[in-house]
């Protein structure tokens, strides 16, 4: 640093104003601090409709649950329907052994 | 632990505002973003948690601030040249005359430089930071600053060298 740089680098600068302090920290009382991650930040920007069509869902969900025929009694009632297919196969075996024992049909 | 906001205030507020102050060339300016680095850094105390060298990070964060001001303000470089054409009191008064006449001599002067030159000089002469240091404040490569603090001394030097060899 030569003397013309020290003679720069004396020069005193201006302060800040006093009140931009208090100004600055009275600001910064109101300042909110973000708070840590919640789950209403996923129904973000209106978690009271997505709240609203949760629960709708659940309604819906549960009306329809109470509709239905229970599990066990429409496995039930299935297995004791013949097949159509199986109808059809009974049908032609009967004519088949008919037709060879020469029976009328 | 962040460090205490207000302590951290009365420690490094002066240096902030004399380099905002001098690089905006505008009290406003200099006081508005000197505010918005306090409430970032209320807003977010997370940021300071590790700092080695917090001076060297609040200017970093002080220049970014001011650029980013003029950016949205959509002034830019052009706007903070003009600012530099206004009067502005950079310099705390003295009771000597001859020193009075040299500092509103020398805030001429640095309005005569470009911002960034004049960010280079500032870190440099009033804030004894290495090119290294004010490289990485400013993101700029050192020989860059280097050069930036050359031209700027030269252009001091010739604007002030008559009334400073008057006043030796």
């Amino acid at each position: 640093m030569n003397d013309f740089e020290r003679k720069l680098s004396q020069q005193v600068f201006r302060q800040p104003p006093a009140e931009l302090r208090a100004a600055l920290f009275g600001e910064a009382e109101n300042v909110i601090v973000p708070p840590n991650w919640t789950w209403r930040d996923w129904f973000w920007p209106s978690p009271s409709a997505w709240g609203a069509l949760a629960a709708l869902w659940v309604g819906f969900g549960a009306v329809s649950f109470s509709d239905s025929p229970s599990a066990a009694s429409s496995a039930s009632d299935l297995a004791r329907q013949p097949l159509p297919t199986t109808t059809l196969l009974s049908y032609h075996t009967a004519r088949d052994f008919n037709h060879v024992l020469d029976f009328p049909n | 632990m962040p460090p205490d906001l207000r302590q951290l205030y009365d420690d490094h507020a002066p240096a902030l505002f004399a380099f905002l102050l001098n690089f905006t060339r505008r009290e406003a300016d200099a006081r508005d973003v000197l505010q918005e680095v306090f409430l970032k850094l209320t807003a977010q105390p997370g940021r300071l948690v590790g700092v080695l060298e917090m001076r060297a990070f609040l200017l970093r964060l002080a220049h970014r601030q001011a650029i980013d001001a003029h950016r949205r303000r959509r002034t830019h470089d052009a706007a903070i040249e003009r600012a530099a054409a206004e009067p502005v009191i950079l310099f705390a008064p003295g009771a000597d005359p001859d020193e009075a006449s040299f500092r509103a001599a020398l805030t001429e002067a640095l309005a005569e430089l470009p911002a960034e030159q004049r960010a280079v000089v500032h870190l440099k002469l009033w804030e004894q930071m290495t090119f290294a240091e004010i490289a990485e404040a400013l993101d700029i490569p050192a020989n860059t600053a280097a050069s930036r603090y050359r031209y700027g001394l030269d252009k001091l030097q010739a604007l002030l060298r008559p009334l400073y060899e008057e006043l030796r």
